[in-house]
C-alpha cells in the first residue's frame, strides 16, 4: 500500500503512540539523546550562546511568546503526545538529572561558560517541564495545593529570572581616587560611561597585628552626595543598580557598580522558595493522600 | 569586665544543661529535654547579648565571635529538629558539636583577637555555615540508613529515611538561599557558579530528585536509596572536595587557602 508523505508521517505518530511500553519509552529518549548531542556540535560550530542578542525588549517578548507557546501546548495536552512526554514522571526524573549535570559541569569549570549552548538548552527543557507541571498540578480535587504552589513557582521565578533576565545583567568595574569620574570598564573590557560622577573622599583601611585587612572603607562622592561604602554594605545608587567597595588600588580604591534590573524577580523566587523550605522542615515531604 | 574572661563558666552551666538535655531525649523524656535544650540556649545567649554590650558592636568580627555564633546556632538547630521530628539522637549531636566550638573557643583565646576577613563580616555568616553543618548531619545519617536499606531490606526504617531527608534538605535549602542573599550584599550576584555554588546545585538538585522519586513512584525504593547514597557523594564535593580541584582555584568560597 502507497503513503503519500503527509500520511506517511501520520502513520510513525500514530505507531509511535500505540506502540508498546519499552520502544515508547525508547523515542523521546533518543530525542532529547539527539537534541543534547545537537547542542554540543552548535557549541563546537559556533561558540558561546549569543545572550547578548536577548537584552531587553527581547527576553520579556521572548518571555511572553514563551509562556504562551507553552500554555497552548498545556491545553493540547489530551492529544498531544509531546506534552503528555513532558508532563510525565520521566520527564521531571530527566529535568532533575539535566539540572544536577549542569551543576557539575559547571562546578569542574574554572571559568564556568554559563552561556554555553548545552547549559541555556537544558535550563529551558527544565523550564518547559517545570511550567507544564504548574499548570496540570497547582490544584486538586481538594483544592489550590499552596505547598506545591509555593515551591515550585519559587524554582520558577528563580530560574526565569537566571536564564531570561542574565542578559540585562551588567557589571562594572572602576578605580577611584580624587578626580571625579563616570568612566567604568564592563566584562568585556570595554568603556561605558555611568550617568553620574564618582570621586572618592576618603579610604581607610585597618589592619590587624598580623598584617591582614580587617576593615575597608571608602566615602565617596556619588554626584557630590557623600556616601560610605564597606565590603558587605553597598550603596544603592537606584533600584537595581548597586555601588560595591570590592578592593584597593594605588592611591585610590576599585568599585563594582552592578546593574541586575531583574533582580526583584530572583528575590522573590529565593523568598518563595524559604517559605516552602519552612515547610518542607514543618511538615516533611510525605504525601499523607498515599 | 563583662567578657571572655568569665566564658568558661558560661560554657560549663551551657555543656552541662546541654548533656541533661541529651540524656533525657535518650531516655524519652521529651518535654524536659527540650526545657533543659531552651536554659542551655538562653544561657549561652546570655553570654552573646553581655558581650554584645560590652564590645558596642555586635560580636561578629573575630574567629573567636564566630564560633560562640556556630555554639549557638548548633544548639537552636538542634531543639528545633528534635522538638519537630522528635529523633532521639539528635540533642547528643549538637552538644558534641557545639560543646566542641565552645572549648575551642576556651583553649584558644588568640582566636578572640583574630580579625575575620571583610567579606565574611556580615550577619548572614554564621546562620549560613550553621544550618549547613546541621543539615549535612541530617542528609548523613539519612545516607547511611539508606546503605542499611539496600543490605538488610528493612522497610520499617524507611519514614526515618524520609523524615532526615525533608528535614536535612529543608535546611540544606535555607543554607543554600541564605549564601545566595549574603553573596547579593557582598559580591553584587545572588548566584555566580562559583565552583561551589555549583556542586551546591548539583547537590541540590539530587535530593531534590530523591525527593520526586519517592513520591511518584513508592515502590522504586532501591533507585530511591541509591540517588540518596550519589546525592550525599556530591554533598562532599560541595563541603571539602571543591577545595582540592582546580576548578576552585578562582573560587570566592576559598577562604582557608594562605594566599
Amino acid at each position: 500500500m502507497l503513503y503519500s508523505p503527509k500520511n506517511y508521517y501520520l502513520y510513525i505518530w500514530k505507531m509511535c503512540v500505540t506502540m508498546n511500553c519499552s520502544t515508547k519509552k525508547l523515542v523521546p529518549r533518543v530525542v532529547i539523546a539527539t537534541v543534547a548531542v545537537a547542542l554540543f556540535v552548535v557549541q563546537l560550530l559556533f561558540g558561546e550562546f549569543p545572550a547578548w542578542f536577548f537584552a531587553f525588549p527581547m527576553n520579556l517578548l521572548v518571555g511572553v511568546l514563551w509562556l504562551v507557546a507553552i500554555w497552548e501546548g498545556y491545553r493540547r495536552r489530551a492529544t498531544s503526545v509531546v506534552v503528555q512526554y513532558l508532563l510525565s514522571a520521566e520527564a521531571t526524573y530527566i529535568a532533575l538529572a539535566v539540572a544536577a549535570i549542569i551543576g557539575v559541569v559547571l562546578g569542574l569549570q574554572s571559568e564556568p561558560s554559563t552561556t554555553s549552548w548545552l547549559v541555556v538548552g537544558g535550563g529551558l527543557y527544565v523550564l518547559i517541564v517545570l511550567t507544564l507541571v504548574i499548570l496540570r498540578g497547582w490544584r486538586n480535587s481538594n483544592g489550590v495545593r499552596w505547598r506545591f504552589l509555593i515551591t515550585h513557582c519559587g524554582l520558577l521565578l528563580a530560574l526565569l529570572s537566571m536564564l531570561f533576565g542574565a542578559p540585562d545583567k551588567q557589571i562594572l568595574r572602576m578605580q577611584i581616587n580624587c578626580t571625579p569620574s563616570r568612566e567604568a570598564i564592563n566584562e568585556r573590557g570595554e568603556k561605558s560611561f555611568l550617568d553620574y560622577e564618582l570621586r572618592l573622599e576618603n579610604f581607610t583601611m585597618e589592619h590587624s597585628e598580623d598584617g591582614t585587612p580587617k576593615q575597608f572603607r571608602a566615602t565617596v562622592a556619588v554626584d557630590e552626595k557623600v556616601v560610605d561604602i564597606e565590603v558587605n554594605s553597598p550603596y544603592s545608587q537606584r533600584y537595581g543598580e548597586d555601588i560595591y567597595l570590592v578592593s584597593y588600588a594605588p592611591e585610590g580604591c576599585v568599585l563594582q557598580i552592578v546593574r541586575e534590573p531583574w533582580r526583584v524577580v530572583s528575590l522573590i523566587g529565593i523568598v518563595l522558595l524559604l517559605l516552602g523550605a519552612f515547610l518542607l522542615f514543618m511538615k516533611g515531604f510525605q504525601n499523607r493522600g498515599q | 569586665m563583662i567578657g571572655w574572661n568569665i566564658f568558661p563558666l558560661f560554657v560549663v552551666v551551657t555543656a552541662v544543661l546541654a548533656v541533661v538535655a541529651s540524656v533525657l531525649a535518650l531516655r524519652d523524656c521529651r518535654k524536659s529535654a527540650i526545657i533543659a535544650s531552651l536554659f542551655a540556649v538562653a544561657v549561652l545567649g546570655a553570654f552573646v547579648v553581655m558581650l554584645w554590650v560590652e564590645l558596642e558592636r555586635p560580636p561578629m568580627r573575630t574567629m573567636g565571635e564566630t564560633r560562640l555564633w556556630y555554639s549557638l546556632f548548633l544548639l537552636v538547630a538542634g531543639v528545633a529538629t528534635y522538638a519537630k521530628w522528635r529523633f532521639k539522637w539528635v540533642l547528643s549531636f549538637s552538644t558534641l558539636l557545639a560543646t566542641v566550638f565552645m572549648v575551642i573557643n576556651c583553649l584558644r583565646p588568640e582566636l578572640h583577637d583574630k580579625s575575620l576577613m571583610p567579606a565574611l563580616q556580615s550577619a548572614w555568616f554564621m546562620p549560613h555555615v550553621a544550618v549547613y553543618m546541621f543539615s549535612y548531619a541530617l542528609l548523613g545519617v539519612a545516607t547511611l540508613l539508606a546503605i542499611y536499606y539496600l543490605v538488610k531490606r528493612n522497610e520499617s526504617i524507611l519514614p526515618a529515611i524520609d523524615n532526615l531527608l525533608g528535614g536535612g534538605l529543608a535546611l540544606f535549602t535555607v543554607g543554600m538561599l541564605t549564601g545566595a542573599l549574603w553573596a547579593k550584599q557582598a559580591w553584587g550576584e545572588y548566584w555566580s557558579w562559583d565552583a561551589k555554588e555549583a556542586w551546591a546545585a548539583a547537590t541540590w538538585f539530587l535530593y531534590l530528585g530523591a525527593i520526586h522519586l519517592r513520591l511518584m513512584c513508592p515502590r522504586g525504593v532501591q533507585k530511591f536509596c541509591i540517588v540518596l547514597i550519589v546525592a550525599f557523594l556530591s554533598l562532599q564535593m560541595c563541603w571539602y572536595g571543591v577545595n582540592y580541584l582546580p576548578s576552585a582555584e578562582k573560587s570566592v568560597h576559598s577562604y582557608n587557602r594562605n594566599n
